[in-house]
């Protein structure tokens, strides 16, 4: 960490000499300064930038409550707060209130349009990237915080967020939610509308033709993500990295069987059959079994929206058959939870939802599942408190945030107060 | 310059040094009598879950418009923005934290300082600095200091735990932007205090808000 700090401190230093120079050479052209006065003005900059930028690297941990109640606001709301909003909350902090100081922060836009809006961007790209525009995946999350709707709910419910017309009377006019396009979504945020304002709550089936929706699961920007080409496998990779914070090479059980894989994956690649037993098999004897849920789910590029069709399994569930002939032939949206004996058993599946049809059920087991509560705290304590959390102290931190978070009926607004004030008071 | 720089970063290199060794030292606590007795080293300390990290670029984008009440939604910044989206940090930790992400900070750190000149110190808001005038004329001593009190009440909201010694830094930057005023002479021009004063407001404002906890 020491050596990293130097080598930053270092490169800083060439940086911002570089920065400088371009921008010195600009004002020389504009403002009449002698060779000397430029390189003092290069030295002031760079003074000041060190100067300051390394004293905020050499930070303490102590904090009074004025410093609590700023480092709380700047990570719940992406944004320092105001003046007033300080001191209110440092107020509350010395009251004994820590948690009112956290509500009171949460007013701040910046908690639903940047905190809220980056932790749930990076489960609607393959990538990660938390910097994309504003979505229907993402707004339907956002108003779902901002209402305080159980989290869970999110991943099975006919929902949708949309902005309400009436709430925007500009020019050009607010153009209106369509499936095929992200528009609606990508207006809001670049006209600066307040979410908390503006989004209403509607039934997904009634605005995106589609009858049997599931929430975030059957957005647009979830289908375009991951229902994209391929064989409908990334959403369940994905699935399993958004709600439960594992990769499938981390779930990989090669004990498991594996009746439900498809034709199209091979039992002996390379003309070898250990190859598949001992590897392949440990991620499809999952995934393969869960893939039902979206069988009647496409993405179409062309139409850029989801394709629906009730009854009838995609094609792409059933390509390459040559591959594996005898394999899994998919005829219904039926999924089974092959993962609740073995090794996986750990995550704490829902007794009552081993298996279901339709994308809706399996949401709903995703949201059931104990290690479902304990992966939303883990993204939480990663989005406020800058770490990972992987050291012991942490990981207990993240148990218990993640009790409360099943004990507040999965508020994720609470979730992320109380969570800022484990990392930057200790309550 | 040379001897700046390695003076600051000796200071930081033992700064960083005695307080990670007293951190270190407050989460080992006491060694228990059984470790001493079996010789065993103490466990390892977990560490703290203090954190500093670097903001993304939206979060500079806020920050910056609460700072300088420039908005972010407009040239330009907005402007910007677009120009330097591609080079802005998106990890959070401080060691990841590189070359091209510090001029994109800068880059923006600038265009919200265009916004804070024009609203702020032409406005009339900072006493004692005229940028209708030449740099000589128009920055007075007076309204330096006053621009650092704005600086670091607008940027680091005064004094708090934990952050830099405002006056000790202040005092560095006061001498040295009076010779580079007092160096824009000849011919000088009004452009030039306009330019000095953004300039400056654009080194602290890219290094004040970058780093959170």
């Amino acid at each position: 960490m020491k050596f990293g700090k130097v080598f930053l401190f270092v490169l800083l230093s060439l940086c911002l000499i570089a920065v400088f120079k371009d921008y010195l050479y600009s004002l020389k052209s504009q403002a009449s300064l002698p060779i000397s006065g430029l390189s003092k003005l290069r030295g002031v900059f760079m003074k000041i930038f060190l100067a300051l930028f390394v004293a905020g690297l050499a930070q303490s941990a102590s904090a009074d409550e004025r410093d609590q109640a700023f480092r709380i606001h700047n990570r719940l709301t992406c944004e320092p707060p105001t003046k007033e909003v300080l001191e209110l909350m440092t107020d509350l902090i010395k009251k004994g209130d820590p948690e009112g100081a956290g509500k009171l922060a949460i007013k701040n836009r910046g908690f639903l349009e940047c905190s809220v809006k980056q932790w749930c961007t990076v489960q609607t790209n393959a990538d990660m990237k938390f910097d994309e525009k504003l979505n229907d995946y993402c707004a339907t999350v956002i108003g779902g915080v901002r209402d305080e709707k159980p989290f869970g709910e999110l991943l099975s419910s006919d929902i949708i967020y949309v902005a309400d017309p009436n709430k925007y009377m500009g020019t050009p006019a607010l153009p209106p939610y369509d499936p095929a396009n992200n528009l609606h979504y990508e207006f809001i945020e670049s006209r600066g509308l307040d979410l908390a304002d503006v989004l209403i709550e509607k039934k997904q089936s009634e605005i995106s033709g589609i009858p049997q929706t599931a929430g975030i699961l059957t957005s647009r920007a979830f289908a375009a993500a991951f229902l994209s080409a391929g064989t409908n496998r990334r959403a369940i990779r994905f699935s399993m990295l958004n709600y439960l914070c594992n990769d499938l090479e981390q779930m990989s059980d090669t004990s498991r069987p594996d009746a439900m894989v498809a034709r199209d994956v091979e039992r002996d690649p390379g003309g070898d059959a250990t190859t598949y037993n001992n590897r392949c098999k440990g991620c499809h004897a999952g995934q393969d079994f869960f893939r039902g849920a979206w069988a009647f789910y496409d993405y179409d590029v062309t139409a850029m929206k989801i394709k629906y069709t009730p009854g009838v399994v995609a094609p792409k569930y059933n390509i390459n058959a040559d591959s594996y002939p005898t394999g899994h032939v998919t005829v219904d949206d039926k999924w089974i939870n092959n993962w609740t004996v073995g090794q996986n058993a750990r995550f704490g599946w829902p007794e009552d939802l081993k298996q279901g049809n339709g994308v809706a059920s399996f949401g709903q087991m995703l949201a059931k599942t104990a290690g479902f509560n304990t992966c939303m705290a883990k993204r939480t304590y990663k989005s406020v408190c800058a770490s990972e959390g992987e050291s012991e102290k942490e990981k207990k931190i993240i148990s218990e945030l993640a009790n409360d978070f099943k004990g507040s009926n999965q508020n994720l607004k609470t979730l992320f107060v109380k969570t800022a004030l484990r990392c930057h008071i200790g309550e | 310059m040379k001897l700046l720089f390695v003076a600051l970063l000796a200071i930081y290199g033992c700064s960083g040094d005695s307080k990670s060794k007293k951190r270190d030292l407050a989460n080992k606590g006491p060694v228990s009598e059984e470790q001493k007795n079996a010789g065993e080293k103490p466990a390892v300390p977990e560490p703290s879950i203090f954190r500093l990290a670097i903001k993304n670029c939206d979060q500079l984008l806020r920050t910056m418009e609460r700072m300088t009440g420039t908005s972010r939604l407009v040239a330009p910044v907005s402007t910007v923005y677009d120009n330097v989206k591609g080079s802005c940090p998106t990890d959070q930790s401080p060691d990841s934290f590189d070359g091209s992400q510090i001029v994109a900070i800068n880059k923006l750190a600038m265009a919200f300082c265009s916004g804070y000149v024009t609203t702020v110190v032409k406005a009339g808001q900072i006493t004692g600095l005229d940028l209708t005038k030449a740099p000589k004329i128009g920055i007075t001593d007076a309204g330096l200091d006053n621009l650092y009190s704005d600086f670091f009440t607008r940027f680091y909201y005064g004094p708090r735990a934990g952050v830099p010694d405002v006056a000790k830094i202040k005092a560095t930057i006061h001498g040295t932007l009076k010779e580079v005023r007092d160096a824009a002479t000849t011919p000088a021009t009004v452009v030039a205090s306009e330019a000095i004063i953004q300039a400056a407001c654009g080194s602290v404002l890219s290094s004040a808000p970058v780093i959170t906890q």
